[in-house]
């Protein structure tokens, strides 16, 4: 007989039923509507005349709100959507096909990256567009302080709207690498969560306690730091806000970064996966 | 006895192999991918994180250190700078100092906040305590110095903060220049303030002109136009902010002032924008 | 040739640490035949489940061996002309009954010419035509398992199996369920029923193998162990008053031993069959 070769279209299928199953839930929706609240929310800031400060301000409340809802959409769909595959039965149906474990896994990853990649884009565009308009405003009322043009570069609002759909997208491969071995999701979504934090302090934690006299505390904390991303490094937004550029290297250097960790997780999923009795 | 080890024995066998593989993969994946981590980080950003840390929790509790270290650090200084505003906007002092250290000690990089900081303690804190201290006219004259004085020596202290994490910006030498000028009365040291910040690369074009102002002012006429003699060929003469005319004019003043013989006097050159543009004050 | 070939499949579960292990399969040897519909009968908890998910490479037996058209069972290959309708399914509520069979059309391999023609046809099949285009969260539960069956052979698999495909439904529905089922008898294709009810088993299938806490305890023709050997049953059809008598005089001056009279009696559901079916049943369909 035969062999059945792995098949990128079959991944490709099991992203899209899951992106389409994930729009129609409406919590994409739900969380773009919320993101785009606080931005827009921003805005209020004019009200205290901060000048070409007030950019900086909805530019650091915009990337905000996309961390934030954006972490919750990336651990929860991760989690959420592997496991109600589990529940309903329905990987039963999928695997009884001639298809791989892994571009099941895969396929779950792949649906949940597009979907994390159209919030991103649609809540940065929003960031943009208010961007401009109030920059727009700023300009006619002070025009000494935009002597050399507009202050806000937009490419950097780009870029760092991608930098942070690519630390999400290394989320949410964690997590589902979480899901493939755990037994429940709330297990896999607070999983998650204390990854984010861990990502996110664990370089504080190496210049704390790397310090520290104890070669077993050291030790401890040096293997810890190695089972983790290091979440900081995504932190550009704050550098936009400032007005600061985002070199060609800085962004290469993430998105390598990111590529690398998302494959080591989804690799670690797909063996997981084939290991699990379902 | 011997069914509860074969199912000890089963579970570990098959989830823990599952688990420890993971586990070694993860680890040899960190540790191949450190380097990478390392080249991405600035090692000044990072040595001052753990000072910065102890002060910020012992100030503000373990809440708002989580968030700012949690990567909301911009937006957590956004919102005190916030609270900033709405303590000045009550004038109440003690708020507006401590808020004002706080916000910069949280994010230290934009720049606004240290320079709005040093305009609200060297000018809006002196205003608030001469009020306090009676009413206008009532004042003594010593009373009066002193608190203009040790208002701007906050602020001049702020600003060298400032200059620590921002030592090429032209705009804190500027306001460290206007503090001496406008609050100390002290034109020659505002005027060393202005030279330092013209000769940095973000410099606005007033600074220059500024400082040859002073110059004339403090009785240094003939340093003023050397100067001006210096600055005006590096004038883009296609920019208004540039004011390259009316530079020129200033040294044509000075000239008649200073009876400069007229085969000695600056003849404005016929040099391209270009030129102009690369060419520095020395 | 052997549609299936399941060799002494052993299977232990171990639920936790403080749970003693359990073996859901113990040495279970069977073989069902190219064509054959096969039941496999037992009560809750025999195994019936694990061995349909052993043999669809879900799970990995602890022991034994388990192919499938001579491809052993775990391998992708062995799955490409399968279908499968597991217990009790729950599709994704937002897809519509269309997207979801399409989905597994293509899963299947389906050649993409004339993909979306076969899935009208098998959707038609099944007799959710009217429905296709709506949510499947709106279906009622005999929908959904007509939609399980539909993405089952959507990719005209030869080995059909079905894990108690008339679970929760009603009779009208579990009978027209038995009618799709009997079809794919005549056309040739292998069918693994699984069930806990033996009148299911008994109007379906060829053979049955019985299991009973995991053991392989029965299998056998149905018509060889429903038969009451050495027993002859006459149906007659208004018998006139008092040849009773003489009817039973004349066997037994034949040697032949008389047992008894019944008057026959019909099944309550082939009542409520007739009864609802003659009044549409399509119009008791939860819209």
């Amino acid at each position: 007989m035969n062999r059945v070769a792995f098949s990128p279209a079959r991944v490709r299928w099991i992203a899209g039923n899951t992106f389409r199953e994930a729009v129609r839930q409406r919590l994409l929706l739900l969380l773009i509507l919320v993101a785009a609240t606080m931005t827009s929310g921003a805005l209020f800031f004019s009200d205290f005349h901060f000048g070409s400060s007030e950019l900086k301000f909805v530019t650091d409340v915009g990337f905000g709100a996309l961390a934030f809802f954006g972490a919750i959409l990336s651990i929860v769909s991760s989690a959420q959507f592997f496991f109600d595959e589990i529940e309903r039965r329905t990987v039963l149906t999928v695997l009884a096909k001639p298809v791989w474990r892994a571009e099941f896994i895969l396929g779950k990853l792949g649906g949940v990256l597009l979907l994390l990649l159209v919030f991103c884009g649609l809540v940065t565009a929003l960031l943009a567009g208010l961007l401009w308009w109030r920059e727009t405003g700023l300009m006619k009322a002070h025009p000494g302080t935009f002597e050399t043009g507009r202050v806000v570069t937009y490419a950097g609002v780009a870029w760092c709207g991608l930098v942070q759909w690519l630390k999400l997208s290394v989320l949410a491969a964690l997590t589902l690498l979480v899901a493939s071995y755990a037994r429940s999701s709330l297990l896999a979504i607070m999983a998650g969560f204390v990854a984010l934090v861990i990502g996110q302090l664990q370089y504080l934690a190496r210049d704390f306690y790397g310090m520290m006299d104890s070669s077993l505390a050291r030790g401890g904390v040096w293997l810890g730091g190695l089972l983790f991303p290091n979440f900081q490094l995504f932190d550009v937004a704050d550098r936009v806000g400032a007005g600061e550029t985002l070199s060609a290297g800085l962004i290469g250097g993430l998105a390598a970064y990111a590529l690398a960790y998302m494959s080591v997780y989804g690799g670690l999923a797909v063996y997981c996966f084939r290991h699990r009795e379902l | 006895m011997a069914g509860w080890r074969s199912t000890v024995s089963g579970i570990v066998n098959s989830r823990a192999k599952v688990a420890a593989v993971v586990g070694a993969v993860l680890l040899i994946a960190g540790a191949a991918l450190r380097p990478v981590e390392a080249a991405m980080r600035k090692a000044e950003a990072r040595a001052g994180m753990p000072g910065r840390t102890r002060r910020l929790s012992a100030i503000v509790g373990q809440g708002t250190s989580m968030a700012v270290l949690g990567g909301f650090r911009a937006l957590v200084a956004d919102w005190l700078w916030l609270k900033t505003y709405l303590a000045w906007a009550a004038c109440d002092l003690p708020a507006t100092q401590a808020m004002l250290r706080l916000v910069t000690i949280v994010d230290e990089r934009p720049l606004g906040f240290w320079l709005n900081g040093a305009r609200i303690i060297a000018y809006d804190m002196t205003e608030w305590r001469l009020r306090s201290a009676g009413r206008e006219g009532a004042v003594p004259a010593a009373v009066r110095r002193r608190i203009l004085e040790e208002q701007a020596g906050m602020a001049l202290r702020y600003l060298e903060d400032a200059r620590s994490y921002h030592p090429e910006r032209a705009a804190v030498c500027v306001e460290m220049a206007n503090i001496h000028l406008n609050s100390r009365g002290d034109p020659a040291t505002a005027a060393r303030w202005y030279r330092q910040a013209a000769e940095l690369p973000d410099a606005p074009y007033y600074a220059a002109r500024i400082y040859a102002e002073l110059l004339k002012h403090l009785g240094r006429s003939r340093e003023a136009y050397a100067w001006l003699r210096r600055l005006h060929p590096t004038l883009p003469p296609d920019v208004e902010a540039a004011g390259s005319r009316i530079v020129l004019g200033r040294i044509r003043n000075l000239e008649r002032t200073l009876e400069i013989p007229e085969n000695e006097r600056y003849v404005a050159p016929e040099v391209d924008v270009e030129t102009r543009r690369s060419q520095k004050i020395d | 040739m052997n549609a299936i070939e399941i060799d002494g499949i052993t299977k232990d579960f171990t639920p936790g640490l403080r749970e003693a292990k359990v073996r859901a399969l113990d040495g279970v040897t069977l073989r069902i035949r190219e064509g054959e519909v096969m039941g496999l009968l037992g009560p809750n908890g025999s195994g019936k489940s694990t061995l349909l998910k052993i043999v669809l490479g879900l799970l990995a037996p602890t022991a034994g061996e388990c192919r499938i058209g001579g491809v052993p069972s775990d391998r992708v290959e062995a799955r490409r002309r399968v279908g499968y309708l597991p217990e009790a399914p729950d599709f994704y509520p937002h897809l519509t009954g269309f997207e979801l069979v399409l989905f597994h059309a293509r899963l299947g391999g389906t050649a993409r010419v004339g993909r979306k023609e076969r899935v009208e046809a098998v959707i038609a099949e099944v007799g959710l035509v009217e429905a296709m285009h709506r949510r499947i969260g709106t279906y009622s539960q005999g929908m959904r398992q007509r939609l399980g069956l539909a993405q089952a052979l959507v990719t005209d698999p030869r080995l059909v199996i079905l894990d108690e495909p008339t679970s929760g439904i009603d009779p009208i529905g579990a009978a027209e369920i038995g009618e799709m089922i009997y079809g794919l008898k005549t056309q040739g294709r292998t069918v693994l029923l699984s069930s806990h009810l033996p009148g299911q088993i008994e109007d379906l299938c060829d053979r049955v193998a019985m299991l009973d806490h995991g053991r392989l305890v029965l299998q056998e023709r149905v018509e060889e162990l429903t038969r009451r050997r050495g027993q002859t049953a006459l149906l007659i059809d208004r018998l006139p008053a008092g040849t009773l008598g003489e009817l039973r005089s004349w066997l037994q001056a034949h040697g032949v031993e008389f047992q008894g009279v019944e008057t026959p009696r019909t099944s309550l559901e082939r009542v409520f069959l007739e009864t609802i079916g003659s009044l549409g049943k399509k119009g008791n369909e939860r819209s």
